[in-house]
């Protein structure tokens, strides 16, 4: 068990209105607490970014209590309610990655609330020093537990005969209509790949290039990547998208990257694609083979199998483990990290110009391809893509190493789901999760 | 459109007249009732106040039944009651579907309506259909609708027209050449199955029902509930004892009234089963 | 290069007595950065304040950590000293080592080193610390009113007089509002167009306030201190500077003659009928008429056109059109009141259907000597005085299934108040209230019930209504009494309901177009329900009446002279200075999402156009207005690319305090 001589170090970070004023209000009633809680100062849980959770535990934090105004009596009138969501996200990643979640701890603590604090500063110190030292440095793997493996059981891949190719004559038809017609610049379909057996990006700009595209089961990019980039020909762009692809379009379009008259979409009915010779596990459970956006739709989709998804068993899985192996399962994969960032290059909704990780002051990301700085990559990846991924696949594909990157961006998008109801990708005037709230928000986690 | 008729206990017994108009005023009108095959009690008031599981399992049983129909039509307010709260928290409950299932042995969702007669004739009919059809109407015959308490109440699940100034029968009576008077006691209480417990309390309700009918100038009073008829028809004698009134005050199901100026013969109405007679009031007009 | 001056309090033996104050300088002098580290026994006394001083001049610091109380203590104290050197006071920050370390922890070791540790957070943090200048948004000093009913009157009045300019925005043909349709006003029994009328004139006359009325509000641009108001001014078609009151048209026009006039007069709320060119009422200010286009003959038939001819002064002018003028105003005060819900509304109290059931606002149309029935109570339905009255109290408030939770405030004083003034007037009469409880909370309310049981002799029966109905040519009402423990049946010749108190209905579009949240009533929502009462999220947007809650007279005219205060303070000077811990952007690293807009609970966030030399567009950023921005940084944290930054606690400097907590 642990030594008598540890003291959990505690990095408190509170409101400026409620929780600060409530622990100065301990201290002028002389209420006595343990001294192992450092406070930082924000004006408001609104600003109390998860980065900050994320950069206390790698800088040596043992744990973590973030607290604020009571919902409803943020100073600010929301930023409570907003840092809320943050939050319920952020600590079922954090678990999910294999942090003990009794390492975090989140309050509403008021001004009034001076025997509250002094009672939460107590516990979650209790609570910390027997769960002892954070077991190793961010992103090292724990000694003596092995990382498991998971494996996935292939569904087999099938489309009607003949399908593909008709398809690929209407949407080369339609190409060539766009072109001739001047209505498009440019339109961004899918070749032959130099392997046989793959399909790569093409991008054509008069009718007789138009020849050069396919349309088959390798078709697996997302070419949304390319919808906000200015293209190298003037004039609009068509794309060729699958029903996935699009809703990346629908992402782009709620985060005002694109204005939806700026692109033609060819929308192909859709059968899933291809991966290692069977089904794709992502297109196995999918509901929605048509595009919906779109204009025109290509051909008629193979109907949605029953199947459960294949991903899902594999996320209960991880859940299953213990924090130390998940840990391990994650720093295994996380260990393979290049710091290529050809995730990041292929994410259709990663289209900041200076992205978070070139941010050198402050660097939140370290830079080297350490485990340090692999997981705060890949951990600020998927925080950033919560309730905006559409599990289109390309950042999984895209990854040299293999790294599993589609389960850290599946299992948030179940808990953006679960508790927020809400699906990436659906409706153009939505409001993204992470904008908006809702005064019952779920918060059984604060206390 | 096809109803699946369920014609409930009392329809079987005490208000057989209740059933057996209406059976023949929709045969008039060209409404396909289809009775439910093999259809159990709706568990009227001794279910809900004592189980809230049985009071949902008994007339799931029956709706699980039914097939191939637009809707279910009832006539006792009381089924109707039961039967369509039931349907609309089936629907709405998963759980206490399962619970029903587990119980009972049905799978049941509320899918297929729960309607009245008196909403059905009104709404899918129309007013105008009836009129059309109308042999004898009922004129100069001064009615005074009475609603009774359950037909519009809870009004969120049930209700088909104002809960607190319901005109449906009004208007079906009226189509029927009648003239349906305005009083203020449409829809107050009668006393229900107080009857048993407490008739006192009964003989007051009814007694305050019944003048009120009267000093608005009424001649009969239709209604749409067996036991409110029961309340009023079978007890006026009992009021009369209690308030030394004597209304003679006839009392008679709306289908009974509407099946006579359709021109449904007197046996197809059950005239004869009335404790207080209309005889008098009915020959009376025929007179006039 | 950083020069950093720590200062450790000793604050007598609060922190000294648990906290080895020596050793914590000592400890902050081995720092990086750290140029100077002293302990004091008082550093917020005046020689504890010149040390700083001194020290900085000394040594050429370049920021400064106090270690001592709460910043909510003394970070004001501490940041004008250092000012007072030279020092831009926000390159000066506060450790706590007193509230948070001395008082709640008694190991003297621990606490201890948690005061180093905390001493050493600071450092890091003010290190990357910048000098903030307060921020200067230029204000217009004129205000703009919207209402003109006792809290629009009040607030304008009071600004006005403060010395400065009004524009005062009235829907209505006149100012006045629902009080100037009372008879008399509780507690007192005042009454209330003698109370009010001089400060309507008052309003007319006052050389600082521009009245508008007939008028509405259709667009507001801007921000504190500059909105850009748009108002239309409908056409009354009668000329304000060529009208003299005199009366002509409103007593020629043959839609006004009482027997066949089919317009129902809003202001007796339809117990009277008013012809198509007319006055709201006798007092109204200005007494100017309008003309009601929809029922007068002349526009709907193109006949007729009396007025214009009788009219001495020649004023009525038919091609008169809507004038639509824009305004700059520095403070918006709105004050657009209520509604009461229709007597329609509850189907157990007839529905409608009944004229002699009937609501407050009605009632006191009767009791009002202006008012259809010349101050005599008469039922509408036969004009007969009615021997018996049931007040029915709690007509809609406090109703869940009627979609009115909450109470309505004033019913129960206003309902005491018509049992009197029934009984004034029809001697012997008898008044019934049914109630639920009774809720007279201000000052001499209470006694004004009290009178109103023991004096004037109405009876207070504690239930409800269940129902009521006509007969013979009278109510039935029947109720309980709870008391009792009985059923009450009362044949009354007139009921009146108190019905609950409404938001106006468009409350909602106007709080949209301020950008002011309202809640689910329609009530517009104050910025904080304790401590900011009259203010909005919305800066330079006040509250003050009805508008925000159901309230009386005392309380509405308190909050207009509440929010007039604000905006008097806002006008104090020609510029607004603000904190400077505001957000900005870096519009280089900007890639225009706007998800930092959609959190932003106070409308800060703007679109900006970054073109090239050529004028192109290249991107739409997004930028802060400092002038409205509240310092909250939940952009901050939104922001994926880390390009909004709040000044005062940004990435850096809260980067800087978790890392100095692993070392």
């Amino acid at each position: 068990m642990m030594s008598d001589t540890f003291e959990p170090k505690i990095v408190a970070f509170v409101c400026n209105w409620c929780t600060y004023t409530g622990a100065d209000l301990a201290g002028t009633s002389r209420m006595q607490y343990p001294a192992n809680v450092r406070i930082i100062k924000l004006p408001c849980t609104g600003r109390i970014s998860p980065l900050f959770i994320m950069k206390a535990l790698e800088q040596g934090a043992d744990g973590v209590l973030v607290s604020g105004c009571h919902p409803g009596d943020c100073h600010y009138t929301a930023g409570n309610y907003h840092a809320r969501r943050k939050y319920t996200i952020f600590r079922e990643m954090l678990h999910f990655l294999g942090v003990e979640p009794e390492r975090l701890f989140f309050s509403w603590v008021s001004a009034a609330e001076g025997r509250k604090w002094a009672d939460l500063v107590a516990e979650v110190t209790d609570t910390v020093r027997r769960l002892g030292p954070r077991r190793s440095a961010w992103g090292e793997p724990v000694e003596g537990i092995a990382a498991p493996r998971l494996s996935a059981n292939p569904v087999p891949f099938e489309a009607p005969a003949g399908t593909f190719a008709a398809q690929a004559e209407a949407m080369r038809e339609k190409a060539k209509a766009l072109l001739a017609g001047g209505e498009v610049g440019t339109v961004i379909g899918y070749e032959q790949g130099t392997l046989p057996g793959t399909a790569r990006p093409a991008f054509v700009s008069t009718p007789e290039e138009v020849d050069r595209l396919v349309w088959n089961e390798h078709c697996h990019q997302n070419l949304a990547v390319y919808a906000a980039r200015k293209p190298a020909k003037p004039g609009k762009v068509a794309l060729v998208v699958k029903p996935c692809d699009e809703r990346s379009l629908v992402g782009l379009l709620q985060e005002n990257r694109l204005a939806r008259e700026d692109v033609v979409l060819i929308g192909m009915a859709c059968h899933g694609v291809q991966s290692e010779g069977a089904l794709a596990p992502r297109c196995a459970a999918c509901q929605t083979r048509t595009p919906a956006l779109a204009d025109p739709v290509i051909g008629e989709a193979t109907p949605p199998t029953a199947t459960a998804d294949p991903r899902l068993e594999q996320i209960a899985r991880i859940e299953q483990m213990a924090p130390a192996e998940r840990w391990n399962f994650w720093q295994g994969h996380f260990s393979r990290c290049l710091k290529c960032y050809a995730c990041r290059a292929a994410c259709s909704l990663c289209t900041c110009e200076r992205c978070l990780a070139e941010k050198a002051q402050p660097r939140w990301i370290p830079a080297p391809p350490d485990g340090a700085g692999n997981l705060s990559w890949h951990a600020v990846r998927a925080w950033h893509l919560a309730g905006r991924c559409v599990d289109c696949g390309a950042c999984s594909a895209a990854c040299p190493a293999d790294i599993p990157l589609y389960l850290l961006n599946l299992k948030l998008a179940q808990v953006v789901k679960d508790a927020f109801d809400y699906e990436a990708g659906r409706d153009p005037a939505a409001a993204p999760p992470l904008t908006t709230y809702r005064e019952d928000d779920a918060q059984e986690f604060i206390r | 459109m096809s109803y699946a008729y369920f014609p409930g206990c009392s329809q079987q017994g005490m208000a057989a007249e209740f059933d057996r108009s209406a059976r023949s005023v929709c045969d008039r009108l060209g409404i396909a009732l289809s009775e439910i095959p093999d259809w159990v009690c709706c568990g009227a008031t001794p279910a809900h106040a004592t189980s809230h599981l049985l009071s949902i399992a008994l007339p799931a049983l029956t709706l699980a039944k039914v097939k191939d129909a637009d809707a279910v039509a009832t006539v006792c307010a009381a089924c109707y009651s039961r039967l369509r709260i039931a349907s609309h928290e089936l629907r709405e409950d998963a759980e206490l579907r399962a619970r029903v299932k587990e119980a009972a042995g049905v799978e049941c969702a509320g899918e297929v309506p729960v309607r009245h007669l008196l909403d059905i004739l009104c709404n899918d009919l129309g007013v105008a259909a009836i009129r059309e059809r109308v042999k004898r109407p009922l004129a100069g015959l001064k009615v005074a609708c009475y609603y009774g308490c359950l037909l519009m109440r809870p009004p969120k699940v049930v209700a088909f027209d104002d809960p607190e100034n319901p005109r449906v029968m009004d208007e079906v009576l009226a189509a029927a050449g009648a003239e349906c008077v305005e009083w203020p006691y449409k829809t107050e209480c009668c006393g229900a199955s107080l009857s048993l417990a407490r008739p006192d309390v009964v003989c007051k309700l009814a007694n305050d029902i019944l003048r009120e009918a009267r000093d608005a100038g009424a001649h009969v009073i239709a209604v749409a509930c067996p036991l409110c008829h029961t309340n009023l028809d079978l007890r006026q004698a009992d009021v009369a004892r209690q308030y030394g009134v004597r209304y003679e005050m006839p009392v008679l199901f709306f289908t009974q009234l509407l099946g006579l100026a359709l021109g449904v013969p007197e046996k197809g109405l059950g005239l004869n089963r009335l404790i207080v007679s209309p005889k008098p009031v009915l020959e009376k007009l025929a007179a006039a | 290069m950083a020069r950093v001056g720590v200062f450790i309090c000793h604050c007598g033996e609060n922190i000294a007595r648990t906290v080895d104050c020596a050793r914590v300088a000592e400890y902050a002098a081995t720092l990086p950065g750290v140029a100077h580290a002293v302990d004091y026994r008082y550093m917020c006394s005046d020689p504890g304040q010149r040390l700083i001083e001194t020290a900085i001049r000394e040594h050429g610091l370049t920021g400064v950590v106090v270690a001592s109380c709460s910043p909510h203590m003394h970070e004001v104290t501490f940041r004008r000293t250092v000012a007072r050197a030279g020092l831009n006071p926000f390159l000066c920050e506060m450790a706590n080592i007193r509230e948070q370390c001395s008082w709640v922890h008694e190991d003297r070791e621990a606490a201890t080193a948690k005061a180093c540790e905390l001493v050493r957070l600071m450092v890091e943090k003010v290190k990357w610390n910048t000098a903030l200048e307060p921020i200067h948004v230029p204000v217009t000093r004129k205000a703009l009113v919207i209402g003109g009913g006792i809290a629009g009157i009040q607030a304008a009045l009071d600004i006005a007089n403060g010395g400065r300019e009004v524009i005062l925005v009235e829907k209505g043909p006149s100012i006045g509002g629902h009080m100037a349709q009372l008879s008399e006003t509780f507690p007192t029994l005042d009454c209330s167009q003698c109370i009010m009328t001089p400060r309507m004139v008052e309003v007319k006359n006052h050389p600082n306030i521009t009245l508008y009325t007939y008028a509405e509000v259709e667009k507001v641009d801007g921000y504190i201190g500059n909105f850009a108001v748009t108002i239309r001014k409908k056409a009354r078609c009668v000329d304000e500077a060529l009208c003299t009151g005199c009366g002509e048209c409103q007593s020629k026009c043959p839609q006004g003659k009482l027997k066949t006039s089919v317009i129902p007069n809003e202001f007796d709320l339809g117990l009277s009928r008013r012809p198509a060119i007319y006055v709201p009422f006798p007092q109204a200010v200005p007494n100017v008429p309008v003309i009601d286009k929809e029922h007068c003959r002349y526009f709907q038939d193109g006949k007729c056109g009396v007025c214009q001819k009788v009219c001495p002064a020649k004023a009525v002018d038919f091609t008169q059109t809507d004038q639509v003028v824009t305004e700059q105003v520095g403070a918006i005060v709105v004050a657009t009141g209520y509604d009461v819900m229709s007597s329609g509304e509850y189907g157990e109290y007839g529905g409608g259907r009944y004229p002699d059931v009937i609501d407050g606002l009605q009632f006191e149309r009767l009791l009002s000597a202006s008012g259809p029935t010349g101050g005599e109570v008469k039922r509408p339905s036969d004009g007969k005085v009615p021997e018996t009255v049931v007040f029915i109290a709690c007509a809609g408030s406090r109703d869940r299934s009627h979609g009115v939770p909450y109470c309505s405030k004033i019913c129960c004083m206003y309902t005491a108040k018509h049992a009197m003034l029934y009984k004034h007037k029809v001697h012997h009469g008898q008044a019934y209230v049914f109630y639920m409880d009774i809720r007279a909370g201000g000052k001499n309310y209470d006694e004004f019930v009290r009178r109103a049981i023991e004096e004037e002799g109405a009876v207070y029966l504690r239930g409800r209504v269940s129902r009521l109905y006509q007969k013979d040519g009278q109510l039935i009402v029947k109720g309980a009494d709870t008391l009792s423990g009985q059923p009450v049946e009362i044949a009354a010749d007139l009921v009146v309901l108190a019905t609950a108190i409404q938001a106006r209905p468009g409350s909602d579009a106007l709080a949209q177009m301020l950008k002011v949240p309202y809640d689910g009533y329609g009530f517009l929502s104050e910025a904080h329900p304790k401590l900011r009462p009259v203010e909005t999220n919305s800066a330079g947007v006040y509250l003050a009446g009805a508008c925000q809650a159901p309230k009386d007279i005392p309380e509405t005219v308190a909050q207009a002279s509440a929010a007039a205060s604000k905006v008097l303070g806002l006008f104090s000077m020609e510029q607004m200075e603000r904190e400077p811990t505001v957000s900005v952007v870096n519009e280089r690293t900007c890639i225009g999402c706007f998800d930092c807009e959609r959190v932003c609970p106070f409308g800060a966030i703007e679109h900006r156009e970054i073109r090239d030399r050529r004028g192109n567009l290249l991107k739409v950023v997004s930028h802060v207005n400092e002038g409205v921005c509240a310092g909250c940084g939940a952009c901050a944290t939104t922001c994926r690319s880390g390009s909004i930054e709040l000044r005062g606690y940004t990435d850096e400097q809260v980067f800087a305090q978790i890392a100095a907590v692993g070392v």
